[in-house]
């Protein structure tokens, strides 16, 4: 009998990056690396439960940067070159390690699944993403929801609520137009809230939101279930708290599952290992040396001698972690529902990343767990929160308390002394959009596209991945220049607009290169009138 | 240089020092601190100043107010024309705001700015209960503490004992 409702959660975003200035750019190697080891790899899991019928649930946002990547036509033909290259590094992987019994399975196993990613991609999917995830869609088992526009982290953004409502509105007319319908849920970046954000989501049809547990248990008044029900906000809208062991059990740096010794290990590469002489075409031009993607060892223990990769025994450990995730979720759902009385849902969400790229045998983990769950047991089934919220049973109203699912649980990491003179500039520029889009109601031509470029500008600097990378300080350099880059190109955009002086070429140029959202409408940010008029036309008859 | 470089499309330019606005802007970051920044522009000086006989013998405040207490508590910040501060403060879930002004030898505070107020988070479970979800109370005593972060079986015990005395679970 079913007892109680898991609801597996993976986040998919990455900021918009596009390079067409620079033939090799790290920063969209993040984009292919994760299309290759995360997205790709998921969506071939997904694939197969539904092929063997397995009653499988998963909820996955797609942030809309990421999307926008997808949809991007000059990154998908710089994917195709990037994988290429590996694939041609693959055939000299195999030609290398041939004989070599440690390493000659391991370089064709990388080969046959670059092959398959490649093939996957480009023929199977014709270079699109949104198609799969639509069909998956389509069977009720995987709820696709969005995120912020650009990954805005709202709460420091609402000094400017029409800059809030504009990364959340565009964010599910995009969703509506890629995936066929209007997103019911939305991953908030970062878990980030904040008093009054519900009314937003309300009023842009979204049912439920996720916070972090003591986003839910420090809500006011207190909630009677903890975060195994969720709570309806002020404005209706439903909101879930994440639980804190199933998330330990796979985030965890130490008892986490990813951490096991057998999983192969992520920093050991032959981007670093081998001479330059060889591996010199496939890392960065000038010579720097990278991850290619091909690693050997396994993670072996906490020292940096390491062993070489044996995948069978990766897969009998990843079997027993999907087991013993599965047996520990029965067993808290079964006391839970005995102390509630009624049915609770654990949400375990999780940076979809993790998977695949950052924990490679996570994708099969994840395959394994949705197997185990269909076949090895009935004290609960896994769910999306939009079938828990069509439970017949009450939910408690609630004031959810701000948060996010970072360091510290507050805002703290995406304001700080690194990062903190980010919000002037940041407001500034949404306080002008804003007043731009009421003083020019009816722009065309030119002047449109420059108030829609003006738009896309702030938006660009507004993802929180700006911040945050400030303030973990690697990379630091770049995150800095891409909030200093769109934040002065608004403004001279700005300057251009008022004095009736745009510059047509240069804006073509930003357009190329900012090109996110191409279908996005500057109006989006006029003043929001709440009260509905009706208009009567003079000499009608009422 | 590709036409698409990042100094062709900012053509050269960097980040604006000054916007030539009069704001005031605080933002919560955590329980126990908030952040302000603003700018002043040096024409507002000028006019209030003028306006309250001179401020060349005053000193640029941060007055920040305590809203749910009615109490504000001062911090000397630079006479530029920008400025940012991180502010600890006592009380979580509390509303704050702040005004920047010039504190004047006789006492008097002319404020040149106000802020937005904001209201910091709470650090702890609520003591308010629902009354219509109150059958569920005694599962919460037992079982929070494994799920609140840091709170000890010990810390809420007391917790619930201090809100019991409160008589926030009377039967």
């Amino acid at each position: 009998m079913t007892k109680g409702y898991l609801a597996l959660v993976l986040h998919a975003h990455l900021p918009f990056v596009k390079h067409p200035e620079h033939a090799f750019s790290l920063e969209e190697k993040w984009f292919f690396e994760a299309m290759t080891e995360t997205y790709l790899p998921l969506l071939a899991v997904l694939e197969r439960l539904q092929d063997d019928g397995i009653d499988f649930r998963l909820t996955l946002s797609v942030s809309p940067t990421l999307a926008a990547m997808w949809q991007d036509g000059y990154l998908r033909e710089k994917y195709r070159a990037y994988l290429e290259k590996l694939l041609d590094l693959a055939d000299r992987e195999v030609a290398r390690t041939a004989g070599d019994p440690a390493f000659s399975d391991l370089a064709q196993m990388y080969r046959h699944r670059l092959r398959e990613t490649y093939s996957r991609f480009f023929h199977l999917y014709r270079g699109d993403m949104a198609g799969p995830l639509r069909r998956l869609a389509a069977t009720g088992k995987l709820e696709l929801i969005t995120c912020a526009g650009t990954h805005g982290y709202l709460p420091l953004l609402f000094t400017q609520p029409e800059a809030v409502y504009a990364q959340v509105a565009l964010a599910v007319e995009q969703h509506a137009r890629l995936f066929g319908q209007s997103p019911k849920g939305i991953w908030l970046p970062e878990c980030a809230y904040e008093h009054g954000l519900d009314s937003i989501l309300a009023d842009l049809g979204i049912n439920y939101f996720f916070l972090d547990s003591h986003g839910v248990l420090f809500a006011t008044p207190r909630p009677a279930f903890g975060v195994y029900s969720p709570l309806v906000t002020p404005a209706g809208v439903a909101a879930f708290g994440r639980d804190p062991e199933s998330s330990k059990q796979v985030w965890s740096k130490t008892e986490g599952y990813p951490g096991d010794f057998d999983y192969r290990d992520f920093y050991r590469d032959i981007g670093f290992d081998l001479p330059y002489d060889y591996i010199g075409p496939y890392i960065h031009p000038d010579g720097i040396q990278i991850h290619t993607g091909f690693k050997y060892y396994r993670i072996t223990g906490k020292t940096n001698h390491k062993e070489p990769y044996h995948p069978g025994n990766a897969r009998r450990r990843l079997a027993e972690h999907a087991g013993n995730f599965m047996f520990n979720r029965e067993h808290q759902i079964e006391y839970l529902a005995e102390q509630t009385g009624r049915p609770p849902i654990v949400v375990a969400p999780y940076d979809a990343e993790l998977f695949g790229h950052w924990w490679y045998e996570g994708p099969d983990w994840l395959e394994d767990l949705f197997r185990k769950i269909h076949y090895d047991q009935d004290v609960f089934r896994p769910a999306t929160p939009s079938e828990y919220l069509s439970l017949p049973q009450p939910l408690q109203e609630a004031e959810p308390n701000p948060s996010s699912w970072g360091n510290k649980g507050y805002h703290e990491v995406w304001l700080n002394g690194a990062n903190d003179w980010l919000y002037r500039h940041l407001h500034e520029a949404a306080i002008r959009m804003a007043r731009a889009a009421g003083d020019f109601p009816a722009a065309s031509g030119l002047q449109k596209e420059a108030l829609d470029q003006l738009a896309r500008e702030l938006l660009l600097a507004q993802s929180s991945d700006w911040p945050f990378i400030l303030a973990s300080g690697t990379m630091a350099g770049y995150a800095r220049q891409r909030a200093e880059d769109h934040i002065v190109r608004f403004m001279r955009l700005h300057q251009q607009i008022y004095n009736n002086s745009i510059d047509a070429v240069w804006l073509a140029g930003l357009r190329e290169k900012d090109s996110i959202f191409p279908d996005l409408d500057y109006r989006l940010y006029a003043p929001r009138d709440r009260t509905v008029k009706v208009a009567v036309p003079l000499g009608s008859s009422v | 240089m590709h036409k698409l470089d990042r100094n062709e499309l900012n053509g050269g330019r960097s980040l604006p020092e000054y916007y030539g606005s009069n704001r005031l802007t605080l933002l919560p970051r955590d329980p126990y601190w908030l952040f302000a920044y603003w700018e002043v522009t040096p024409a507002l000086v000028q006019s209030l100043g003028e306006l309250n006989g001179g401020l060349s013998r005053s000193r640029r405040v941060l007055r920040v107010r305590d809203r749910d207490r009615g109490v504000f508590r001062d911090i000397e910040v630079g006479n530029h024309t920008t400025g940012s501060w991180h502010i600890p403060v006592e009380t979580a879930g509390n509303s704050y705001a702040a005004e920047l002004g010039e504190l004047l030898p006789d006492g008097r505070f002319v404020t040149l700015l106000v802020s937005n107020t904001v209201r910091t988070p709470r650090d702890s479970i609520s003591p308010v209960i629902d009354p219509r979800w109150r059958l569920f109370a005694f599962w919460q005593h037992r079982h929070f503490h494994q799920m609140v972060t840091g709170l000890s079986s010990y810390e809420l015990f007391m917790e619930t004992e201090r809100l019991g005395n409160e008589g926030v679970y009377r039967d």
